[in-house]
């Protein structure tokens, strides 16, 4: 390990999905409105989920100091959690909106369809 | 209790988000297309964990983890993690479609709201 074990892969993962969604997928979910907002929303409810299971007073996790930057956001929730975050939940967004193609089910009930 | 601790949140995850198929979300309903949305991500961040595990990049608490390990060191409540979170993602993100017209509504007036995705649609359906 290179002591950024979390760090890197973390960026990595954000830079391989947007890559992903850009080069291969082409869904076009970074155009859509709703996308974003439901990251707004996401990303209120990671905090108290991801921050009861990171919080340094009774951490159910716990990350070795010398794999990240070491900087941590509310309830002592490591940067990287959000990127790993975003990340998860883009990736699986991005493969639901794909499989809307041809099914019909993006346009019976997506952005699009009004 | 404290064994359950990790595992009670995920639960609560689902639980707090059902509501939303009801909502619009739509996704309970379409079973295979989340399953295939789904589990080709928890797949990467599986190995992602196991790797990470076994570089003690992180660690689990056993005071508030059941203890029910899958191969490779892998908590169950990870496994749980990684289905359930972008499930509760996938419901948001259905619910916000469903409802953006009326969000686009009080963004840019009534009109707007209808008018503006329509007129994208056009060049599209005229090239067919």
């Amino acid at each position: 390990m290179t002591g950024l074990g979390y760090t890197v892969p973390a960026v990595a993962a954000v830079a391989a999905v947007i890559a992903a969604e850009l080069v291969f997928f082409r869904t076009g979910l970074f155009r859509r409105l709703a996308y974003w907002v439901s990251m707004l929303i996401v990303l209120a409810f990671q905090i108290p989920v991801d921050g009861w299971l990171t919080k340094l007073s009774a951490p159910v996790v716990e990350y070795s100091s010398r794999q990240m930057t070491g900087a941590r956001g509310p309830l002592d929730i490591p940067v990287e959690d959000f990127l790993f975050g975003f990340a998860l939940v883009t990736a699986a967004l991005v493969l639901w909106e794909w499989q809307a193609r041809g099914s019909g089910e993006a346009n019976a009930e997506g952005t699009d369809a009004r | 209790m404290n064994h359950f601790q990790y595992l009670i949140i995920m639960v609560c995850c689902l639980a707090v988000t059902a509501p939303l198929e009801f909502l619009g979300a739509r996704a309970y309903r379409q079973p295979l297309r989340l399953a295939r949305s789904v589990l080709p991500v928890a797949a990467v961040f599986l190995v992602w964990d196991a790797i990470a595990i076994a570089a003690r990049v992180w660690t689990f608490n056993p005071r508030y983890v059941t203890g029910v390990r899958l191969p490779l060191h892998i908590p169950v409540e990870e496994l749980l993690f990684f289905l359930v979170v972008p499930v509760c993602g996938i419901l948001t993100y259905g619910c916000v479609q469903a409802l953006t017209p009326r969000l686009r509504g009080w963004l840019t007036g009534p009109a707007a709201g209808r008018g503006r995705p329509r007129s994208r649609r056009e060049p599209h359906r005229a090239s067919r």
